[in-house]
């Protein structure tokens, strides 16, 4: 594709997402209505640092000096923490049409464009910024960055962007596996690069330390936002949409460490599969290991797989066997935030039918990923056999090249 | 690195169990009371009764048997199916027997008994295969104490007669003629012992068996009969659930079976618990 067209097409697409964006700027959510607003004429009323230590927010005190930036600037309220959200969505479209040209050897800048143009025009990141006003956009953009710059060796950016997005929201956490996965089948970085994630969110807290908040500030509304919300079931249709009446304070711990449980058997998996892992692969595991946390943690609302539910738009693109999937989990969350947030009684379908849906659409991903894994594991143990059978010349046959190496051996 | 693992994921499943302890479901009660047409056997309430010296709750009692039982239900599964040179699958059928929400529910958290029938069943059914089959003396000796502990296994919970059966169809290694003995005399050996230990509590000879096959007719919880056959078909399928979603596991491990079935009756096994406990 010649560059001119590449960037033309660049341009068009990013209009149509901020106009796609502009048809919702005046919508008030429910979200913004009852805490956003709120929060944001707090932060007004003081005027000054000072704000940061009053504020009563569910949201890390990074969002809440954004928020106060924000009030110094002319706008309206809606508006301002609207923008916020759309900046980050490009932001993250710009990060994963990266990866996936560099996914794909043959036609990448057209998959890259395709990227580009499904992930903003993409109805849940629409909804999510521009109707909502949340604020998954900005940890999502900082986790996929996170993801990228792990990917080319650049472990100190890519872990300050981990701790950026941690700082924005909790949930991003859902991308640890993924970091942890890469770092032991990379190897190309030391574990202690994985300090640069507090340091980054404490510098972050800066302004609000010295506002006068304490320096575990960070940790103290962390510990706090955990414990919010004691339910198994938070309106997210995931596994525990059928066992709504199961206690948390004895089945919580359970539910994290089946989670637990899960994603140290697929990092297991993938390690010992020695399989020669490249970009493509890797944007699938993160999509499984993100998409195993919204399926199996207890206390999700309909925002937290937002990660997965664009990663998959990114992987079908590289992957045809994932685009009836990600068709499916769109559509999926996709009405999830329609009766949830735009509740009409005729768009209703049951919670049950939804996590029903997931449920089938997480349990293909991982199983097709893991039968790939799988399979790599027994060519790579049917080489290794080969080898050690044959004694004098050592031939080894390698399957992926059909390539044939003949040398002598002891 | 997969010893390491195995660990970690024992350590996990202990701490797992160790924090449901002190849960307890509505109808937990209805199994140790003993009450007009209970399911239980006289051998269950004799053990209840002996894990009353050691636990101050019988029922935390039976909960700890319940996670020692689901460890060497998980390591006996390993040492009966698994081949060497596999250890990435054993490793995986490992943790599913451990970490199952199944396995996990149906002993730790409601304190019913399948996971310690199933782990006598198994012990007995390992040592047949491992020690039973060699031609020495010491043979007979094994074969007798692997027939002893599934009788024991079936005597504590009728219902794991299924369980029994399977593996002796499906079994490997021995005559399929000493197979047929094996079940034969377990099942002596269980209407024995519950004949013994139910005069013990004052039970005739008849009542004795006559509670062995009692889960067949009666709700466990009401003791009442069933009242139509979709109530019927429901609470054994609720008896079963635990064998079912372990042979299925162990199906997909051998490649028997698609991975598919052990996850779809996880489900539906676990939804039917839900229902049962109120949680759905």
């Amino acid at each position: 594709m010649k560059k001119h067209t590449f960037w033309c097409w660049i341009i068009i697409l990013t209009f149509a997402g901020i106009i796609l964006r502009w048809t919702g700027i005046g919508y008030e959510g429910v979200d913004y209505q009852n805490c956003l607003s709120e929060w944001y004429a707090q932060l007004k009323e003081v005027g000054s640092l000072q704000a940061l230590t009053q504020f009563k927010g569910n949201y890390n005190l990074p969002y809440a000096t954004a928020l106060l930036i924000l009030t110094y600037l002319p706008v309206s309220p809606l508006a301002g923490i609207k923008m916020l959200s759309i900046i980050f969505d490009f932001l993250s479209a710009a990060v994963l049409m990266t990866i996936v040209r560099n996914c794909s050897r043959e036609k990448s800048e057209l998959k890259g464009l395709i990227t580009y143009g499904l992930v903003l025009c993409s109805p849940i990141s629409i909804i999510n910024s521009a109707y909502l006003a949340q604020s998954d956009g900005i940890y999502a953009a900082f986790t996929f960055l996170s993801f990228w710059l792990i990917l080319k060796n650049k472990p100190i950016k890519g872990m300050a962007a981990f701790g950026c997005a941690l700082a924005m929201k909790l949930q991003a956490i859902f991308v640890a596996p993924i970091l942890v996965l890469i770092y032991f089948c990379k190897k190309k970085f030391s574990a202690l690069h994985f300090l640069w994630i507090p340091v980054t969110i404490q510098v972050l807290c800066i302004p609000a330390i010295l506002a006068g908040c304490g320096w575990d500030i960070a940790i103290r509304i962390y510990s706090r936002l955990m414990g919010e919300y004691p339910y198994m079931y938070y309106y997210y249709p995931n596994l525990w949409t059928y066992f709504q009446g199961m206690p948390y304070y004895a089945f919580g711990k359970y539910a994290m460490m089946f989670t637990f449980g899960i994603l140290l058997l697929f990092c297991i998996l993938v390690v010992k599969s020695k399989r020669q892992i490249d970009t493509c692969d890797y944007l699938e595991y993160f999509c499984c290991t993100a998409m195993t946390c919204a399926m199996f943690l207890p206390c999700m609302h309909e925002r937290y797989n937002y990660i997965a539910e664009i990663l998959i738009i990114s992987l079908a693109v590289v992957k045809p066997r994932m685009r009836m999937p990600a068709i499916i989990l769109n559509l999926a969350s996709l009405q999830c935030y329609l009766q949830s947030f735009f509740w009409t009684p005729y768009n209703y379908v049951s919670p049950y039918l939804l996590a029903a849906v997931n449920l089938g659409v997480y349990t293909y991903v991982m199983i097709t990923c893991i039968r790939e894994l799988w399979k790599e594991r027994e060519d790579n143990a049917e080489n290794r056999e080969e080898t050690d059978y044959i004694c004098g010349k050592t031939h080894v046959v390698d399957s992926r090249n059909h390539n044939n190496f003949t040398g002598t051996g002891a | 690195m997969l010893l390491i693992a195995g660990i970690i994921i024992t350590l996990l499943a202990l701490e797992l169990r160790r924090r449901v302890i002190w849960f307890h479901t509505d109808d937990f009660v209805s199994y140790f009371d003993q009450h007009e047409n209970c399911i239980q056997t006289p051998f269950y309430y004799s053990i209840v009764k002996f894990l009353g010296y050691i636990t101050e709750i019988p029922y935390h009692g039976m909960k700890w048997l319940s996670v020692v039982a689901d460890i060497a239900v998980a390591a006996c599964s390993i040492f009966i199916l698994g081949k060497s040179g596999e250890e990435m699958q054993k490793f995986i059928l490992y943790t599913a027997c451990l970490l199952g929400p199944v396995f996990f529910i149906r002993g730790s958290v409601w304190a019913r008994e399948d996971a310690v029938a199933t782990a006598f069943i198994l012990i007995a059914h390992w040592m047949m295969k491992s020690y039973g089959n060699k031609k020495n003396k010491k043979r007979y000796i094994w074969m007798a104490v692997s027939v002893l502990l599934t009788g024991l296994g079936i005597a504590f919970y009728p219902f794991s007669t299924l369980l029994v059966i399977l593996l002796n169809i499906y079994g490997e290694g021995e005559k399929s003629r000493v197979r047929t003995y094996v079940c034969i005399i377990s099942v002596a050996i269980a209407i024995c012992v519950n004949i013994i230990t139910g005069q013990q509590q004052g039970l005739v000879c008849g009542q004795s068996i006559y509670a062995m096959f009692r889960f067949l007719s009666y709700d466990p919880v009401s003791g009442q009969k069933y009242a139509s056959a979709v109530v019927w078909l429901y609470h054994l399928f609720l008896l079963s659930g635990y064998s079912i979603s372990l042979v299925t596991v162990w199906g997909a491990y051998r490649k028997k079976i698609s991975i598919y079935v052990p996850i779809i009756m996880q489900f539906a096994v676990m939804i039917c618990y839900g229902t049962a406990l109120g949680w759905c």
